[in-house]
């Protein structure tokens, strides 16, 4: 026995079978979407599954009802006091990461040392961050120190039951431009003239239409 | 061509991850103590965790407490989100594993009480051909394991990658397919009892 792992090479009409679920909803990388649909062009089968398969989706969407969130949010908000968010950002994360991954090699005096000195950073850091203007920007976590340009200024999630005319109404009058989205959760990311941003967050919040409005900035959003 | 093998990113892709980053800018307040953008997260992510926890946990009674407690970890949390996945696929994540934890605490197995579930989930005296069948799959959904109904939640409702899928459940992606291939047909096979007992 040689130990080689043999790959088992699937069949083409398997691969396919098995990947149409998120062929339907749309899901797939754009060269498996195609290598399914020139599949499709010669399976009947698998065309008959895909179309059971949308009957099935279909009936499974349907008749969602939004539950209302505002009295399971008010049972968790008293609990927030008690659960601090844990106090640590990506920069400190990376100077623990460098010596903790070292710290196997070195003689306990050296680490206990070097936690010290790890504690000291740890703590300039977080006043850096509190005294530094500049450290309220945002930025990915995942990004270099510089940060990313701005893609807009506020997050709204409109009632999903208005009209596109209503939406269409509301962009108008506040002057704002969809800039991305729809987001995982439903809403849009707007850019608005900057000088206008506090009075349009306002104006946005007090539309019955909208759901929720919330700037990106944590200056406007204080 | 190979199935599940990366290609370039797509508009779609490109536009997803945009989207992304205005939620990790959430995360990063969230992460320094903002409750503001804390309930703002809450209320975008509230209808989709409710929905995913009804039909994976199948315990109406269980579902806001899961919920909250998911949530209290991504308060707590936040700051340690890495940008290694999207922000959703990450919280799922939490969900799921809360859940699966709430799971392994029932000391009833309600979800496999036919009898309990359709007095939680009645049909009603008139229904369309539409609504019959939603309500078939609720029955037949309930009786499939839970791990499927996540696969099959996260892929038809929520429009889940399987990629996606694989990290919100810590497995290959290759056992989401299978998985979402034997929901599929033990699914079938349900409705298909069903069909047989209809007068």
């Amino acid at each position: 026995m040689s130990g080689a792992v043999l790959r088992f090479i699937k069949p083409e009409h398997q691969r396919a079978l098995e990947s149409l679920p998120w062929f339907l909803t749309g899901a797939l990388d754009e060269g498996e979407r195609a290598a399914i649909e020139q599949h499709l062009r010669i399976c009947p089968a698998c065309r008959a599954e895909l179309e059971s398969q949308r009957v099935l989706r279909e009936a499974y969407i349907a008749d969602d009802a939004s539950p209302s969130h505002e009295a399971s949010l008010a049972k968790l908000l008293p609990r927030l006091e008690s659960a601090r968010p844990a106090v640590t950002n990506w920069r400190i994360r990376l100077v623990l990461d460098r010596v903790l991954g070292a710290r196997g090699r070195m003689p306990a005096l050296t680490s206990l040392a070097l936690a010290v000195q790890v504690g000291i950073v740890v703590a300039l850091g977080l006043m850096l961050n509190r005294n530094d203007p500049s450290a309220t920007s945002y930025h990915t976590l995942a990004s270099a120190e510089a940060p990313l340009p701005t893609r807009g200024d506020l997050i709204v999630v409109f009632d999903p039951s208005v009209p596109l005319r209503t939406v269409q109404r509301i962009l108008i009058a506040s002057d704002a431009r969809i800039v991305d989205g729809p987001l995982a959760s439903g809403g849009y990311v707007l850019a608005v003239p900057h000088a206008d941003l506090p009075k349009t967050l306002a104006w946005l919040r007090a539309q019955r239409d909208v759901s929720l409005v919330q700037p990106l900035s944590a200056e406007v959003a204080r | 061509m190979l199935y599940g093998q990366k290609t370039h990113p797509t508009a779609k892709d490109r536009r997803t991850s945009n989207a992304n980053l205005a939620e990790q800018s959430l995360l990063e307040r969230i992460g320094s103590g903002d409750r503001a953008a804390f309930e703002t997260l809450y209320r975008c992510y509230f209808p989709r965790l409710t929905r995913f926890l009804q039909r994976f946990l199948r315990r109406p009674d269980k579902v806001e407490e899961v919920l909250n407690d998911a949530m209290l970890v991504v308060w707590r949390q936040a700051a340690r989100f890495n940008g290694h996945s999207k922000v959703s696929t990450w919280i799922f994540a939490i969900a799921y594993r809360r859940a699966l934890k709430s799971i392994s605490r029932f000391e009833d197995p309600m979800e496999f009480d036919e009898e309990h579930l359709a007095s939680l989930y009645p049909l009603p005296e008139e229904v369309f051909l539409q609504r019959e069948l939603g309500a078939a799959l609720d029955r037949a959904i309930a009786r499939i394991s839970p791990v499927h109904r996540a696969v099959v939640e996260l892929t038809y409702y929520h429009g889940c990658r399987y990629q996606e899928i694989a990290q919100i459940m810590d497995c290959p992606v290759e056992t989401v397919k299978t998985r979402m291939f034997h929901a599929r047909r033990q699914l079938r096979l349900l409705l298909s009892d069903q069909k047989e007992d209809l007068p």
